[in-house]
């Protein structure tokens, strides 16, 4: 026959080990502890299934997670799009520029525009033979120099011939 | 306090009694049914499954990759083609393929659309509604409109309207209304982005890149998402071409040979100038010619590069060959003389000069002058015949000209020779080449004797060009006494009309007039006139060669080269000399 005594100080003992292991379990996950230790809580079977719930909790928040920066992303790349294809139209208008340019620059484009403008090509170029110039090169440019040479020395460049500068020259 | 116990089960009435055996033997059958079913149940999905994800795997994951996963092409741009200058000869710009989804546009609305693109694209009103009420997904209305267009029908935000971007090439206007600039040099890219013809067909591979692709996932209305595992080669774009034309000489020669050929009521005629020490072609020119810009408008037939693509007989410019070579062997002088009735005889053929009158004795100087055919023969008969095919060969007549255009034909030479046909070679009768062959063989005298092959491209990209092939064919002693015969041609003969003031005396050329074969006959009134020379003589800086095939000026004497041919180089000529700033040089004392 068992004692009153004895069932007591049995389930004084179970409830004893159940709570040490429960409490170093709840240790290793405090999130879950603060859930799951109370009283309410292990009337509602929370320590049970807590950890099911928080992976779930966690889960859910990953993947809206993922789903917030994947909805960011594409938002973004529509936005890179965009840009893209601004980006491309401007080259193109670049470009079309580029050859109206080029096209104005030409020969033939030159001669439109003169033509449009009125303007006529002159009478064509002539050359002359070659014939030897009638210019003295050598002969001094501009008004000429005052005189300072000496008399002594132009008197003598009259005797000896030549300029009185030759003389000088001649001289050194 | 002893504790007693006794065994539970006996006890408690709701124990289960003993059954029979047959009885359990049925609830076991039940749940073995069961079982089966729910395995059958099980099995069915398990196989639709294994069935989906393993036997339909590769077509599935095919299927949802092409619905969601889009490869796109990654074009390279196409290098662009400039002068020797930097001056753009072909360019690339976009043009627009004008689109429409009929689906997309509701009935309210179709008025205002065919309105709107009826004005912009110039398209029958009830053309563009047809389109509409098609019904259809996709439709094209225009294709290849300019960025004005496109800019238009931007602003006009029409629904349903889309814009396809596509490179274009742009090529210069040319030296007429109707034609490009060079544009029998360059050829065209076709809608396929692929060279045809010339340089762009010749250098397709480098101008044209490699094309890149990028694997994106792309939503439901085609956007490209980047998230991530994009599979992307970069594209390589093509190189630049820098050719060795000079854009403002390329304009005068055709604005030259078109009121050359036009003048002289001619079929066709061709120009080309080359820098007489590089072999550089400076200026390449066709008439008739085509608009690059609307390549799919033009006359077949003139697409093709008649510079290279013909050959014709040359007719007596082939004297230079022939009276250099008999120079250089030392069976000439240019005071060597002979006497000329008008007529020669070779292997019982009877050949004559182009007046069919004597001219007594002459020297080898007025044979040239004159284009006597009577004196030609006599040089070829004193060279012999293999030092004369020796000298043909090296001149490079019989072998590919090696220019770096497509397309080029060639006429080898014959391997047996009859006397005669010996005879008519050495006046330029029974032997073919193009115009690029015989400018290059006439430029062996103007560059000291040598040979030097010509070309169009001066770089590829930033890479100049190898060095031409060279050869030395004649003595520079020989290319220079030749030379002085040829400016007696420009001071005493044939090529009075080539001549330039200022220049009168320092210059080279030579006349030539061929007839033509029509019915494997030589035609009587059809005739290849052309004319060649150099200048300066003494420095030459360019040599320049007109072909004019079948001028029709009422007379046989008015459709020969001096008279034809000869303008247009000296038009051609001046327009170089004011260009390049050749200044003439006193005459030797």
């Amino acid at each position: 026959m068992v004692t009153t005594r004895i069932q007591t100080s049995r389930r004084q003992l179970r409830t004893g080990r159940e709570a040490h292991g429960a409490r170093r379990r709840l240790t290793e996950w405090p999130l879950v502890a603060t859930v799951t230790s109370g009283a309410a809580a292990e009337r509602l079977g929370l320590a049970t299934f807590g950890r099911v719930y928080a992976a779930a909790v966690a889960l859910v928040a990953i993947v809206i997670a993922y789903l917030l920066v994947g909805a960011q992303t594409t938002q973004t790349s529509y936005e890179l799009d965009r840009l893209h294809d601004q980006n491309a139209q401007l080259v193109a208008e670049q470009d079309d520029l580029r050859a109206q340019d080029a096209r104005m620059h030409t020969q033939a484009g030159v001669a439109q525009a003169a033509s449009a403008a009125g303007l006529q090509h002159s009478n064509a170029l002539k050359y002359v033979g070659y014939q030897p110039l009638a210019l003295d090169l050598g002969a001094p440019i501009g008004p000429a120099r005052p005189e300072d040479t000496p008399l002594w020395q132009r008197a003598l460049a009259a005797i000896v011939g030549g300029t009185a500068r030759d003389a000088q020259a001649a001289g050194r | 306090m002893a504790v007693t116990s006794r065994p539970l089960g006996a006890a408690r009435p709701w124990s289960a009694p003993k059954r029979g055996a047959a009885r359990g033997d049925t609830t076991r059958l039940r749940v073995l049914w069961l079982l089966a079913i729910a395995l059958m149940l099980a099995g069915s999905v398990w196989g639709r499954l294994f069935y989906w994800q393993v036997v339909e795997h590769t077509s599935l994951s095919e299927r949802a990759a092409a619905y969601h996963l889009a490869q796109i092409t990654l074009p390279a741009v196409r290098g662009e083609i400039h002068d020797r200058d930097g001056n753009p000869l072909a360019i690339n710009t976009t043009v627009y393929d004008v689109t429409v989804a009929p689906r997309v546009i509701a009935a309210g609305d179709r008025a205002r659309v065919a309105d709107g693109l009826s004005g912009v694209l110039d398209l029958p009103r009830q053309q563009v509604m047809d389109t509409l009420r098609s019904g259809k997904e996709f439709a094209y209305v225009s294709r290849r409109q300019p960025q004005s267009v496109a800019d238009r029908l931007h602003a006009m935000a029409l629904p349903g309207i889309g814009l396809d971007p596509r490179p274009q090439r742009v090529y210069q206007p040319g030296g007429s209304s109707d034609v490009t600039l060079a544009s029998s040099l360059l050829g065209f890219v076709d809608d396929g982005g692929r060279g045809q013809y010339g340089v762009e067909q010749r250098y397709n591979p480098r101008l044209a890149g490699r094309s890149g692709s990028l694997t994106t996932y792309r939503d439901s209305l085609g956007r490209e998402i980047r998230l991530g595992n994009q599979r992307r080669e970069n594209a390589v774009d093509g190189a630049d071409l820098t050719l060795t034309i000079d854009s403002d000489v390329q304009y005068a020669a055709e604005q030259a040979l078109a009121d050359g050929v036009r003048g002289a009521h001619a079929q066709s005629g061709s120009v080309i100038v080359m820098d007489s020490k590089t072999g550089a072609i400076v200026a390449w020119a066709d008439y008739p010619a085509y608009d690059a810009n609307h390549f799919g408008a033009a006359d077949q037939g003139r697409l093709k590069d008649g510079m290279v693509a013909d050959i014709y007989e040359p007719g007596s410019v082939m004297k230079v060959v022939t009276l250099a070579g008999a120079l250089d062997q030392g069976k000439i002088l240019p005071t060597t003389t002979i006497v000329d009735p008008g007529y020669v005889d070779v292997g019982g053929v009877r050949l004559r000069d182009w007046d069919e009158r004597s001219h007594g004795t002459v020297t080898m100087t007025n044979v040239l002058e004159s284009s006597l055919n009577v004196g030609a023969v006599r040089a070829e008969q004193m060279e012999g015949q293999d030092a004369f095919l020796h000298y043909l060969d090296a001149f490079g007549i019989g072998r590919g000209s090696g220019i770096d255009v497509s397309g080029e034909t060639v006429s080898k030479l014959r391997t047996s020779w009859r006397p005669s046909e010996l005879a008519t070679a050495a006046f330029g009768q029974g032997v073919a080449v193009n115009v690029v062959q015989m400018a290059a063989a006439v430029n062996v005298i103007a560059n000291q004797g040598r040979w030097v092959q010509p070309h169009v491209v001066a770089r590829v990209g930033a890479t100049p060009a190898p060095p031409p092939a060279s050869r030395q064919v004649v003595s520079a002693q020989t290319a220079q006494t030749m030379t002085r015969m040829m400016e007696s041609v420009v001071q005493h003969g044939s090529g009075y009309l080539a001549r330039v003031q200022g220049f009168e005396l320092n210059e080279a050329g030579k006349t030539g007039t061929s007839q033509m074969i029509e019915n494997r006959q030589y035609s009587p009134d059809h005739v290849w006139a052309s004319y060649v020379g150099f200048l300066p003589a003494d420095n030459p800086r360019f040599t320049m060669l007109v072909v004019v095939r079948q001028p029709d000026n009422g007379s046989s004497d008015h459709n020969e080269g001096y008279y034809v041919s000869a303008p247009i180089w000296k038009r051609i000529a001046e327009q170089i000399i004011q260009d390049w700033r050749i200044t003439p040089t006193a005459p030797a004392a």
